[in-house]
């Protein structure tokens, strides 16, 4: 068995220099793969004859008023009231429907959250309003999550999209980011080179 | 053509450091929840990973 080069300052030179040019390697791809596919246009929201407002209430913080004519980013508190309003400024008995999505990561695609007029059933006020109380668990914190949504009546038609994140970071991040360099260094393990018995 | 290192280990591997690594994007909010490197990078992971662990260019002797 020979143990050619073993301990050589060198050798750890050498191996210290490749993790490093692979790492640097590895994060240079990742930002500029993430520019390229996160690259994408930004503004208004809401189109068509809809409008729509939401105020957000939550205890110790400021309240805040949506316009999603004109916001399509919204950062809310983890928990507290949503005091919402919509309105197509129609009036008379007349069929309406819509939903409300949420986009996720390919194969999933858009899961529907909520929808509303798909039985048929007739409506007939030109808006509707109402208080939602919500609690969203700490550990969705921080991700950015697309909400659209669309709504469709005789003669009139809109859509929205909004991105919506919960404040604060996910105690999840940090135990990802442990498990990330934990796999950085057994990489650089399973890139060592098998022992060679020579006879 | 021999393996120089463990390319089975470095499959595994890339594959839990391309999901680890996309969590940390969302967690810390780099990429939205449908961004397609969520899905990308796990696969990417496992090729490197068997790249890398094929190659295995660490602790060669130097015959």
């Amino acid at each position: 068995m020979t143990h050619a080069g073993r301990g050589r300052p060198s050798r750890i030179a050498e191996t210290i220099a490749t993790c490093a040019v692979a790492t640097l390697t590895g994060a240079l791809v990742v930002a500029v793969v993430t520019a390229v596919v996160t690259a994408g246009p930004a503004g208004a929201s809401l189109t068509g004859a809809c409008k729509a407002q939401g105020t957000v209430v939550s205890p110790g913080k400021p309240t805040r008023t949506y316009d999603p004519k004109v916001v399509d980013k919204v950062t809310v508190p983890r928990k507290g009231d949503v005091h919402w309003q919509a309105s197509t400024g129609v009036k008379g008995d007349r069929t309406s429907n819509g939903e409300v999505r949420v986009k996720f990561p390919p194969p999933v695609g858009k899961v529907v959250v909520g929808e509303w007029g798909k039985n048929g059933k007739k409506v007939g006020r030109p808006g509707n309003s109402g208080t939602y109380h919500y609690s969203l668990p700490s550990l969705i914190a921080g991700i950015k999550v697309p909400v659209s949504g669309e709504h469709h009546e005789p003669g009139i038609d809109c859509s929205g999209a909004v991105v919506v994140s919960v404040e604060g970071h996910s105690p999840l991040a940090w135990v990802s980011l442990a498990l990330t360099v934990f796999t950085v260094v057994n990489m650089a393990l399973v890139m060592r080179a098998k022992r060679r018995i020579r006879t | 053509m021999r393996a120089q290192g463990h390319p089975l280990l470095g499959g595994i591997n890339g594959f839990f450091l391309g999901v680890f690594g996309a969590l940390d994007l969302l967690f810390f909010g780099v990429v939205q929840l449908d961004s397609v490197l969520i899905t990308i990078l796990p696969i990417v992971g496992i090729v490197v990973g068997i790249a890398l662990g094929y190659w295995g260019p660490l602790g060669r002797s130097r015959a």
